[in-house]
């Protein structure tokens, strides 16, 4: 049988052997300037999706900031590319800490939805006809608010396409899941949203 | 279906042309396409972007100060301000006399291998919480192995051990310092048991941090490094010590 990793993978290791004590001097200086260089033209996204996430700005500088320490001190595992991608994941990754320290919450980005009874006796093109679409450019606020309303992990597959305009591959790379499940999280999301839109509309 | 993506710009020039032509002549299509860019353009044009306060900036520029950053935020506020003022000139003398941030790294040995740990914890713990583990379902290792090529750095051993009652459910790619790794996902009994396969350079265990047995606690979950075929794992799981011990040792005797 050919092997799926090529030449490199001969004894499943495809990384070279290195000495751990010369490993140590990289990341010291020279590693908290390259970091820099790569995060801070992304630290206002980071900080913004910390913000939609956690809400609170102080807890959100925080998360932030350890995050930037995380990514100085693993600063060589970043072996050039998607700098943004990189970063945002360990923004992300250190979110979920974060709240699993303090709340003692195992899932906070929850995919849960938190009441089918909404969508009772909405017609399914519900926020789609051309009167509705008028409306959405008029209610600024209320977009805000539905978003907000949005369960964790819809509102955070969303914001990542439209405000931070990443791909479904750096999406899905971001928050671990296969593609797939971000094109459906996406087009649950937009759903949710316009028949939230819908129903205020009624309501 | 491809509405979305194509919407997304994530379709290839001849797929885009397609579906594009046929919203052309298709009005629920049409609809569908305009209510997306009316959530998008409403989307842009009303929601805040928060820019990261100018205090984050400084702490982020200033390693110095990420330094005293690194302590809970809310006793430091309520410090008097003199001691403030104390520590800061303590912070600029400090800097005056050359520490910087590499002798930080060197006075916290044991910080890279906690935020190892910690990695490996929340990584376990999530996935449980999740709806599914494993992101690719197999309990044949000549699936899985195959399904991390061009994923992870290090490709994982995959070892059967159903014999010895750990069932292989799958793997995933989870993320430990930032960087992708393979996890095999086994079972024994009712309890889950993920297996990290980490890089070379991944901090090792601290060997003043495990106990006799080489097993470490964190959060009520046992976690045990081995070298399995030449490369690093930890395995994680809620399973009791002697189990554990068992599963690791059972890798440990595959190769």
């Amino acid at each position: 049988m050919g092997s799926p990793y090529g030449p490199r993978s001969a004894g499943g290791i495809d990384l070279p052997p290195m000495d751990p004590s010369s490993r140590e001097e990289v990341p010291a200086e020279s590693g908290v300037g390259r970091i820099e260089r790569l995060i801070l033209p992304h630290l206002d996204a980071a900080y913004n999706l910390v913000r939609w996430l956690a809400r609170g700005e102080q807890d959100a500088a925080d998360i932030v900031h350890e995050a930037f320490l995380r990514a100085v001190r693993y600063a060589d595992s970043f072996e050039g590319g998607n700098a943004k991608g990189w970063w945002l994941a360990i923004v992300r990754t250190t979110y979920l800490s974060w709240v699993a320290k303090t709340k003692g919450v195992r899932s906070p980005l929850s995919l849960e939805e938190v009441t089918k009874s909404d969508d009772d006796g909405l017609p399914a093109d519900s926020g789609r006809n051309p009167e509705e679409l008028a409306h959405w450019s008029q209610c600024a606020g209320m977009i805000t608010e539905l978003v907000e309303a949005l369960p964790p992990g819809f509102r955070e597959v969303v914001l990542l396409r439209e405000m931070e305009e990443l791909s479904y591959r750096e999406i899905a790379d971001l928050l671990q899941v296969p593609v797939g499940t971000v094109m459906s999280r996406l087009a649950r999301a937009r759903e949710m949203l316009r028949r939230a839109w819908a129903a205020r509309q009624r309501g | 279906m491809l509405l979305q993506p194509c919407f997304d710009g994530e379709l290839d020039e001849g797929t885009a042309a397609m579906v594009r032509a046929h919203v052309a002549g298709c009005d629920g299509c049409g609809q569908e396409m305009a209510a997306l860019q009316a959530l998008r353009d409403a989307m842009k044009r009303s929601l805040p972007r928060h820019a990261a306060p100018q205090s984050l900036r400084d702490r982020v520029q200033n390693p110095a100060a990420a330094a005293s950053g690194r302590r809970p935020p809310k006793p430091v506020r309520a410090l008097p301000r003199w001691l403030a003022m104390a520590a800061s000139l303590l912070l600029v003398a400090s800097l005056s006399v050359g520490l910087t941030w590499r002798w930080m790294e060197q006075g916290t040995p044991a910080a890279p291998y906690e935020l190892l740990l910690h990695d490996l914890v929340s990584g376990h713990l999530r996935a449980l919480a999740a709806t599914s583990s494993v992101d690719v379902v197999s309990s044949d290792r000549h699936t899985v192995r195959p399904w991390f090529a061009g994923r992870v750095e290090v490709a994982p051993p995959t070892i059967d051990l159903s014999s010895q009652g750990f069932e292989l459910l799958g793997g995933r790619v989870d993320y430990v310092g930032g960087r992708r790794v393979a996890v095999l996902v086994y079972r024994h009994a009712q309890h889950v048991i993920d297996l990290f396969v980490l890089p070379d350079d991944a901090p090792g265990p601290a060997p003043d941090m495990a106990g006799a047995s080489g097993m470490i606690m964190r959060q009520g979950l046992n976690l045990l490094h081995r070298r399995v075929m030449g490369v690093q794992v930890w395995a994680i799981s809620d399973l009791d010590g002697q189990e554990l011990t068992a599963f690791a040792d059972g890798l440990a005797r595959a190769q």
